[in-house]
C-alpha cells in the first residue's frame, strides 16, 4: 500500500543545492531534496539539523542564499509564503495559528472568507468545511469554538485550513509533539488518506517509530547537510538512527543490575485534584528505594502530572502521605523538600523548568541560589553563578551556550540538558525525572539516560515518569502502570514487555499482578 | 535614536501645517534647556522626581507587578519627610536621614495594602494601586487642610520644614539639590539589590516566569510583597526628597503627576535601574523644554503637549513593546492555573 508504481511516482518538488547561511551557521549546505506525488516523505534529523529550515525555504519564509526550487517541473521563486500557497504549498507550524475564541469553520475560512453581500457567510463557511473534513476523511465539528476542542482536533483544523486554501503538497513541522499517541495514529491515517488522494506530505520529525510507521521514503539530515534519502520499507530504525547521528545508537541501555538499599521515597495512598477540581490521583502507592530507577508508565492524563506535582511541592495533596528518607513531607514548601534531598526535572521546562528570557546561568542557579556556594548571606556572588554556570555547560556538553546566554534562544535539547545539569548537580537523594527527554533530539536521550543510570548508580532513588513506553523499559528496574490516578500493577523492568503494559496502560486489566 | 528622528520628522510636519517653522520650535525644547546653568538646573531639578519615580515603577514590574500608586506614594512620603521636618528638634543631617527613612517607610507601608492583596488574595494590582492613589491623596490633603495646616497660611499647606532639615543646593542660579545624588545613588543601588543579591534574584525570576520560580522553591507571593515594599519605599522617597529639597513644606497637590510619569520613564529605560538616570534626563528636558517653549514662542500649550507626548510616545513604543511581551508571557504562564485551559 506504501509503494507506488513507478509511472506515478512523479517528482512535484525538486531542491537542488539549496544553501543557507545565518550568522555562524551553515543551517542548509547544498540539500538536494525531492518529493514525489502521493508519498509521505519523512525528513529527519536531530534538533538543529537543518530539516525545519528547508522546509521554510520551501514555503518561503527564509530565502536562500543558492539553490533552485522547482515545482511541477517548472522553476519557481518562493519569496514569500503566499507564492508557496499559490503553488499549492501548505505548511501546518508546530505552534498552531489559531484563534481560539473563533469557530472551526470561521477558523478554516480566515482570510478566504464566502461572503453574501458584505456580510460574512457563516453557513458557508460551517458547509465548506464539512465539505473538506468529509472529503479528506479529518473529523471536526465546524460550529465548535477552537478554545473548546483538543489539541488533536485544533492540528486537523489546521491542515483543512492549509487545504482550504488548495494545497497539494503538505509540511507538518513535528506534528506528533503535541499529540496523544491515539491522536498520532489518527494523524498517520489521515495522511495515509490524504496521499491516497494525489496529495504529497512532507514529515518533518526526530522520532523513528513515526518514521518507520508513516512514512513511503525518509531523507535525513545532519549538521545542515543531506546524508541520504531511502525507502523507508527497505530501512531499519537502527539504520536511520545511524546516518542521524553519525554513530550507533544505543536503544538498550546498557546498565548493571539495580542493587536496592533502603525506601527513600514512599507514597502512600495519594488523593489530588487537577485543575477543574476533579480527582486526578486516587490513593496511588508505591516505593522507590535506594539505587533503583522507578519508570511510572501510562497514558498522559491518568494522574501522573499531579503525582509529580504532589510530590515536589506543586500541588496540594488531599489525602494520604509522601515519605522522603523517613520525613513526611506532603506538607513541607517546595524549598524545605529541596533541602531534603529531592530534585525535579519537571514535564515541561517552558513552564516550570526555565525562564527563556532568563540567562543560562540564572537558570543553571534556581532552587540552589541562596545557598553556598552561590550565595554568601544574602549576597548572590556573579561571578560563582558565571563558574558554576560554566561547570554545568562542560559537564553535560550543553552545545551553543555561555553563561550569559538567554536560555530561551538554546534548542529543546540543550534546554533541557541545562535542567538536568541543574537537578543532578546537587547529590540531592531522590530524583523525580519527568519526560525528561520529551522533544529532545536521539544523541540528547541517549546521553540523559546515562546520566539517569549514572546517577541511580551513585546511590540516588530516581522516579521516572514517561509517556514513551520505550524509554521506560528501557532504564526502569521497576515499572509501575499508573491508570485512573492509581498505580494499577507493578513489572520487573527486565522482564516487562510492552504488549503487558499497554493491557494495563489501556486499562484492558485492572488486576494487581505481584512483582516478579 | 531612529526613533527619535522620527518623532522629529512627524512633529515638524505638524508644526509646519499648524503654520509655525519648526526649527526654531526645537531648538527651544531641546538646546535651550541646556543654554544657561540655570536652564541645566532647571533640567536637573525635574530629572530628581522622575528618575526615583521610575525606580519605583522598575522595582514592582521586575517581579511582575505594576505599581501604579508611585502618585499616592509620593504623596503620603511627602507629607511624612514634612511631618519629620517640622516636629523633630536634632541635628540636620539626622534630620534628613531620618525625614527620608520616614517618607520610605509610609510609602512602603501604603504599597503594602495592594501588594498583600496581589499575593495573597490575587486582586489585581493594577485596579487597587490607582483607586489607592484617590486615597492616599486626599488623605495627605486632608491632613494639610486640617490637623496639620500652617496657621496664618491662605493655602492647603503644612508648616514649613527646619532650614536644618533643607537638601543643599549646588547650582547656585537653581533650585537642583543633592537629592539628585541621593537619587542617582539608589539607581546603582537598585541595580546591585536585582542584580547581586538573592532577593533581587528571585524577585527577577518571579518576573521572569513566576511558575519556574515557585519549582525552585522561592516564595512567590513573599517575593511579590518585597517587590510591592521596595517599589513602596522609593514612591514614598519621590515625595519626601520633593519636600526636603524643593517643596521646604507639604503642599497639596504639589505633584505634577510623577509617579504616572515614572511609568513612561521606566518604560524608556527597558526597566533598568542603570539606564533610567538617561531615561529622567530626557524626560526632563522636554518637561523643562516645553515650558521654554510655552514661554517664549506662540506656539500653543496644547501643541507643546502634543509635541512632546509625540516624542515620549516614538522613543517609548520599543520599550513599551518589551513591557507588552514580557507581561503577555507572564499571563500565559499563570493562565492555565486559574482557569483549567482547554
Amino acid at each position: 500500500m506504501t509503494h507506488h508504481d513507478e509511472q506515478r511516482a512523479e517528482t512535484v518538488v525538486q531542491m537542488w543545492g539549496v544553501t543557507m547561511q545565518f550568522p555562524g551557521v551553515l543551517a542548509n549546505d547544498a540539500v538536494d531534496f525531492d518529493l514525489r506525488r502521493g508519498e509521505v516523505h519523512a525528513l529527519v534529523g536531530e534538533n538543529g539539523a537543518g530539516k525545519s529550515t528547508l522546509m521554510k525555504i520551501l514555503f518561503g519564509l527564509h530565502t536562500p542564499d543558492s539553490g533552485v526550487i522547482e515545482v511541477d517541473g517548472a522553476g519557481v521563486e518562493i519569496r514569500r509564503p503566499q507564492d508557496a500557497i499559490n503553488l499549492g504549498i501548505g505548511m501546518v507550524h508546530q505552534h498552531f495559528m489559531l484563534i481560539p475564541s473563533l469557530t472551526v469553520a470561521e477558523n478554516l475560512t480566515l482570510g478566504i472568507e464566502p461572503r453574501r453581500g458584505v456580510f460574512y457567510d457563516l453557513e458557508g463557511a460551517v458547509r465548506i468545511t464539512s465539505e473538506l473534513s468529509k472529503r479528506y476523511g479529518l473529523r471536526v465539528e465546524p460550529r465548535a469554538l477552537v478554545s473548546s476542542i483538543s489539541v488533536g482536533q485544533r492540528q486537523r483544523v489546521e491542515i483543512l485550513k492549509t487545504l482550504a486554501r488548495g494545497a497539494r503538497i503538505l509540511i507538518l513541522d513535528e506534528p506528533t509533539a503535541v499529540l496523544t499517541p491515539q491522536e498520532t495514529d489518527e494523524l498517520f491515517r489521515v495522511l495515509r488518506n490524504l496521499v491516497q488522494q494525489g496529495m504529497s506530505v512532507v514529515l518533518i520529525t526526530h522520532k523513528l517509530r513515526e518514521v518507520l510507521a508513516a512514512s513511503d521514503r525518509v531523507t535525513v539530515m545532519r549538521g545542515g547537510k543531506r546524508i541520504g534519502t531511502v525507502e523507508t520499507a527497505e530501512s531499519s530504525a537502527d539504520e536511520l538512527a545511524r546516518m542521524m547521528v553519525g554513530r550507533d545508537v544505543l536503544f538498550r541501555v546498557d546498565k548493571d543490575e539495580a542493587t536496592p538499599g533502603e525506601t527513600l521515597l514512599e507514597v502512600h495512598k495519594l488523593g489530588a485534584l487537577d485543575e477543574r477540581g476533579l480527582p486526578a490521583l486516587r490513593g496511588a502507592t508505591f516505593k522507590v528505594g535506594r539505587g533503583e530507577i522507578y519508570g511510572v508508565a501510562g497514558v498522559e492524563g491518568n494522574g501522573q502530572s499531579e503525582l509529580i506535582e504532589v510530590v515536589t511541592g506543586l500541588r496540594r495533596a488531599t489525602s494520604g502521605w509522601v515519605d522522603v528518607a523517613g520525613a513526611r513531607i506532603e506538607r513541607y514548601s517546595v524549598r524545605r523538600r529541596r533541602e531534603l534531598g529531592l530534585a525535579h526535572i519537571p514535564e515541561d521546562r517552558l513552564t516550570y523548568g526555565a525562564s527563556a528570557t532568563a540567562s543560562v546561568a540564572e537558570n543553571a542557579a534556581m532552587g540552589y541560589h541562596y545557598r553556598r556556594p552561590l550565595a554568601a548571606w544574602l549576597w548572590l556572588s556573579r561571578g560563582k553563578l558565571l563558574a558554576w554556570a560554566n561547570k554545568l555547560i562542560r559537564a553535560f556538553d550543553v552545545r551553543g551556550a555561555r553563561p550569559d546566554t538567554p536560555m530561551g534562544t538554546l534548542s529543546g535539547g540543550n534546554m533541557q540538558k541545562v535542567v538536568v545539569a541543574r537537578e543532578m548537580s546537587h547529590h540531592a537523594r531522590v530524583l523525580i525525572a519527568a519526560q525528561p527527554t520529551r522533544g529532545v533530539d536521539v544523541g540528547a536521550i541517549e546521553f540523559i539516560h546515562r546520566k539517569l543510570i549514572e546517577y541511580r548508580d551513585q546511590g540516588a532513588a530516581v522516579l521516572l515518569v514517561s509517556a514513551e513506553l520505550s524509554e521506560v523499559l528501557s532504564i526502569s528496574d521497576r515499572i509501575g502502570v499508573m491508570y485512573g490516578g492509581r498505580i494499577v500493577a507493578e513489572f520487573d523492568g527486565r522482564t516487562a514487555t510492552e504488549e503487558e503494559l499497554g493491557m494495563y496502560m489501556l486499562g484492558a486489566r485492572t488486576e494487581s499482578r505481584p512483582t516478579a | 535614536m531612529l526613533s527619535f528622528l522620527a518623532a522629529l520628522v512627524v512633529s515638524g510636519v505638524i508644526l509646519i501645517l499648524l503654520g509655525y517653522n519648526p526649527l526654531p520650535i526645537f531648538e527651544l525644547l531641546l538646546i535651550e534647556p541646556f543654554r544657561s546653568l540655570s536652564n541645566i538646573g532647571g533640567v536637573l531639578e525635574r530629572m530628581v522626581p522622575l528618575l526615583l519615580a521610575g525606580l519605583a515603577v522598575a522595582a514592582a514590574f521586575r517581579a511582575g507587578v505594576f505599581n501604579l500608586g508611585v502618585e499616592g506614594q509620593l504623596y503620603l512620603g511627602a507629607f511624612a519627610a514634612a511631618w519629620v521636618g517640622f516636629t523633630l528638634a536634632a541635628p540636620g543631617p539626622v534630620q534628613i536621614v531620618a525625614a527620608m527613612a520616614f517618607s520610605a517607610l509610609v510609602g512602603a507601608l501604603f504599597a503594602l495594602i495592594p501588594g498583600v492583596l496581589r499575593a495573597y488574595f490575587n486582586a489585581n494590582e493594577i485596579v487597587t494601586t490607582i483607586m489607592l492613589n484617590y486615597v492616599a491623596i486626599n488623605l495627605a490633603s486632608w491632613l494639610v487642610t486640617g490637623p496639620f495646616k500652617a496657621p496664618n497660611v491662605g493655602s492647603a499647606d503644612s508648616e514649613a520644614i527646619a532650614a536644618t532639615a533643607r537638601l543643599g543646593r549646588f547650582l547656585p542660579v537653581s533650585r537642583a539639590h543633592i537629592g539628585l545624588f541621593i537619587a542617582l545613588a539608589l539607581a546603582v543601588g537598585l541595580y546591585l539589590l536585582l542584580y547581586r543579591t538573592t532577593i533581587g534574584y528571585e524577585l527577577r525570576m518571579t518576573g521572569a516566569n513566576s511558575r519556574f520560580a515557585q519549582y525552585g522553591g522561592v516564595s512567590v507571593p513573599k517575593t511579590i510583597l518585597i517587590a510591592m515594599l521596595v517599589s513602596g519605599c522609593l514612591g514614598g522617597l519621590v515625595g519626601g526628597v520633593e519636600v526636603l529639597g524643593i517643596q521646604y513644606r507639604f503642599r497639596s497637590g504639589f505633584s505634577p503627576g510623577y509617579g504616572f510619569d515614572g511609568i513612561t520613564v521606566a518604560l524608556l529605560a527597558r526597566v533598568e535601574p542603570l539606564a533610567m538616570p538617561l531615561a529622567a534626563l530626557l524626560f526632563a528636558v522636554l518637561r523643562s523644554g516645553s515650558s521654554i517653549v510655552g514661554v517664549r514662542s506662540d506656539v500653543g500649550r496644547e501643541v507643546v503637549d502634543v509635541l512632546q507626548s509625540i516624542i515620549i510616545l516614538f522613543v517609548t513604543a520599543e520599550g513599551l513593546w518589551y513591557f507588552v511581551r514580557r507581561r503577555r508571557a507572564q499571563r500565559e504562564n499563570a493562565a492555565p492555573q486559574s482557569s483549567g485551559g482547554a
